[in-house]
């Protein structure tokens, strides 16, 4: 097979044994790959109903049909679970050699049953899977594992993703680290590694990955790779996603103080400029990619000194304005030890905002020598700890901010920013309403990512103010944008580089797989794989509620800045949300109606 | 593609260098290599090869081009290795190599590799005969590759001591 492997590995932890199955070709052309790929095998080896953190949760990773080629930015890995944070499709992505070098070692996928009796980490040697003890590896920080692996296995082309203290135990938002600075983020994967006892995937792949025509894959990337120098990606490449922040602030959608305000009045000394300026110490890439946004920063004197992380914007908008926090080194200490110990940045940054509310109307247990309110920096740097340990406060942090609202009880779920548990994102979706709906409908919780449906609003296509019927089609289209590059394993940040993202797509799918594959064709594979997404909600006991967002935000105006006003009352909402699915030609209950599931080669797969 | 403005490149060039603190680790420049000289997506055959010792320290390195060159001594195969008196680069005659390896050993810079597919060595020639110079050159984005000769790279070290120095003049005592 050309592009892909056509293989998946299938790892039993309880037995320690594990299998290779094949992937069909129509299989991959359905779903494509990468996070298209991660929630078949999901939907396909996992049972309905398990709790997240018992052995019978299933953990995916897959490659992109790209990964291990030339082509540019485009080896992202999935990694899909069913999410310990929301309960719902747990759907993560990561920049990677990581993937580079699993397709090289001959696969596609991986997919982890079951749970180590004690703790292990699994090294693919090509074809060859060892279980290793991981006890000695048990404790140690994210980087300081791959290091250690690296070391143990004596090669420094293996490649790891592997879990810090906070996966160990059970954080809710856990990360998987991997490539030392890349994340497999969002929605708790870490804690799922860490309920099966495994501390890390070491890959060493000594194959190649071939393409059905070289010369023409050859060339399109290096197009690619030249229009990845011009504008459509210069502010990725400086000062970085950082850049945000001014521009945010100035639409009024930043959000500062959990959500109670939309704009700083001094934005300057926490911007990513000045962060830019003052810390900037090296710009370092993914695999094969030609942008390169990872800014690694380093704190050269003070208390912080010696921190050294990259930050990009949601992790600066988390660890700052959201915890009003103006203390560049003490952010870029908070985001290390996030990346070290393994804990999502945004659900970091987000629960503790919502935590320094909370002990700022007395509605917490005070925590021994952690005194947290909104701007304290210290507070927020101890607090990162103890939720890795899940000592004192850290206990109740560790579940996230629904979970962690819901234990405190006195109506503190009023200003828990989630959306089906995940913690919302660094915009203010009052002033954006197609952004509002994006996040509401998400399948893995409130995100941009997997939405992009900020992007018309602040492009300026439509009235970002207004609520009206024709953004459920504009969501959808956007949603179906992202889950396309993300089951191709291409960077987002490299969408701008495409005229005609589907056309172009194709035609670099076809070269590289040397199958034919339309436009239209990638359109529906991106429909489908949403649909799937939805299906997989569904069977895990969605209901209609959870299309929603915090009350807040529906309840608050935007007290000051330039949307000063704007507000987002649930009826605003119901009506985008039934828009929307009506777009998709879902029941107005909003699940995948027969007709739709039929259309998309998606029936009788409703357990 | 050329991102970068054609160079004319000195008939005295003997290596690539790579600029750490403008690799930014992507491995296009390997990638490039593989697909030029092999019409092959395979990077395990690429003459350059990145190395990361991550957060922050990369750089990509080919052969540098010694002088007295360690590999075509310790070469067992008489031979099969040897400096091209018109270039001063290696000529690897794929008759006599039997891919034993001891060169690689032997490179004090890790640039010399076993092609996984002829078991021949290989080892940078400058993408000799390319009218574009080396295709990794060409398609570092990042301008951290350059064709160069020890005149040039003593040249550029010489300038940053020198900015060096009167960084630390300018600076209050
Ligand atoms: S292409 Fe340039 S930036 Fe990328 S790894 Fe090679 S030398 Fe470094």
């Amino acid at each position: 097979m050309n592009g892909y492997t056509g293989k998946a590995l299938i790892i039993d932890l309880t037995e320690r044994k594990s299998e290779e199955i094949e992937l069909s070709q129509s299989m991959l052309r359905a779903y494509l790959g990468g996070s298209g790929l991660a929630v078949r095998l999901l939907y396909d080896h996992l049972a309905p109903g398990v709790d997240p953190l018992e052995p019978g949760n299933v953990i995916v990773f897959a490659c992109g049909v790209f990964a291990g080629t030339i082509v540019p930015a485009a080896a992202k890995h999935s990694v899909a679970t069913k999410s310990p944070l929301t309960g719902m499709l747990g759907d993560a992505m990561a920049g990677s050699f990581f993937s580079h070098t699993l397709k090289r070692a001959g696969y596609d996928a991986v997919v982890i049953l079951g749970r180590a009796d004690t703790p292990v980490y699994v090294f693919i040697d090509d074809h060859t899977v060892y279980f290793r003890d991981a006890r000695a590896l048990w404790g140690q920080e994210c980087f300081a594992t791959e290091e250690a692996i690296r070391e143990e296995l004596g090669d420094e082309a293996v490649r790891v993703s592997a879990i810090g203290t906070a996966g160990e135990n059970l954080v809710r938002f856990a990360c998987i680290g991997n490539d030392r600075g890349r994340q497999a983020g969002r929605t708790g994967p870490g804690a799922v590694m860490g309920s099966k006892n495994l501390k890390a995937i070491a890959v060493r792949g000594s194959g190649a990955v071939a393409v059905a025509d070289n010369d023409a894959v050859y060339q399109t990337s290096c197009d690619l790779i030249t229009q990845a120098q011009g504008p459509a990606t210069g502010k990725y490449r400086e000062p970085g996603t950082v850049g945000n922040v001014l521009t945010l602030n100035r639409l009024g959608v930043l959000p500062v103080r959990n959500f109670q305000r939309t704009a700083l009045d001094e934005a300057e000394g926490i911007s990513g400029e000045t962060l830019h300026r003052r810390h900037h110490e090296k710009t370092v890439a993914c695999a094969a990619c030609p942008i390169a946004c990872e800014q690694v920063m380093k704190v050269a004197e003070g208390s912080h000194a010696g921190a050294r992380v990259s930050v990009d914007y949601e992790t600066l908008f988390a660890l700052g304005p959201c915890c009003d926090v103006d203390d560049l080194p003490a952010v870029i200490r908070a985001a290390e030890l996030c990346d070290t110990l393994g804990m999502d940045t945004l659900s970091t940054g987000v629960t503790l905002a919502w935590a320094m509310e909370a002990a700022e109307r007395g509605l917490l247990p005070p925590d021994d020598g952690v005194d947290l309110r909104f701007g304290n920096a210290d507070a927020m740097v101890a607090m990162i700890l103890k939720i890795a340990r899940r000592e004192g406060l850290g206990e109740i942090l560790a579940e996230g901010s629904r979970l962690a609202a819901q234990e405190v009880g006195k109506d503190s779920d009023y200003f828990a920013i989630h959306s089906k548990g995940l913690e919302l994102p660094g915009y203010d979706p009052r002033g954006m309403k197609t952004y509002a709906l994006g996040l509401a409908v998400g399948t893995r919780g409130g995100c941009h990512n997997r939405s992009l449906a900020y992007e018309p609003d602040l492009k300026g296509k439509v009235d970002r103010f207004k609520a009206e019927k024709g953004r459920g089609q504009i969501a959808m289209a956007q949603e179906d944008v992202a889950v396309l590059l993300d089951s191709l394993g291409i960077c987002k940040f490299m969408r701008g580089c495409f005229t005609d993202l589907h056309e172009e797509g194709a035609r670099l799918y076809s070269q590289a797989t040397g199958w034919d594959v339309s436009a239209q064709e990638l359109v529906e594979a991106g429909e489908r794989i949403s649909n799937l997404k939805k299906m997989f909600n569904v069977r895990e006991g969605w209901t209609r509620e959870l299309d929603s967002l915090p009350p807040r935000l529906m309840q608050e105006p935007i007290p000051d800045g330039p949307g000063k006003g704007v507000s987002l009352p649930p009826a605003e909402l119901e009506l985008l949300v039934s828009d929307y699915y009506e777009a998709r030609g879902w029941t107005a209950e909003g699940e995948v109606a027969p007709a739709t599931q039929d259309r998309l080669g998606l029936s009788g797969q409703t357990a | 593609m050329s991102p970068s403005p054609h160079v004319p490149i000195s008939p005295h060039a003997r290596l690539v260098v790579c600029d750490p603190d403008l690799c930014v680790g992507c491995q296009l420049c390997e990638f490039a290599c593989a697909s030029v000289k092999d019409n092959s997506a395979n990077i395990l055959r690429s003459r350059i090869r990145v190395m990361r010792q991550e957060p922050i320290l990369m750089i990509s390195i080919a052969c540098r081009g010694c002088e007295d060159p360690v590999c075509v001594k310790v070469c067992p195969r008489d031979g099969a290795l040897a400096v091209n008196p018109d270039n001063s680069l290696i000529d690897v005659d794929n008759d006599k190599c039997d891919g034993c390896g001891w060169c690689i050993d032997a490179c004090p810079f890790g640039a010399i590799v076993l092609d996984p597919e002829t078991k021949r060595v290989i080892i940078c020639d400058l993408c000799a005969g390319r009218d574009a110079g080396p295709a990794c050159v060409e398609m570092c984005s990042k301008d951290a590759l350059e064709v160069s000769t020890p005149a040039v790279v003593a040249g550029k070290v010489s300038q940053s001591a020198l900015r060096t120095l009167m960084d630390a003049l300018d600076e209050p005592a």
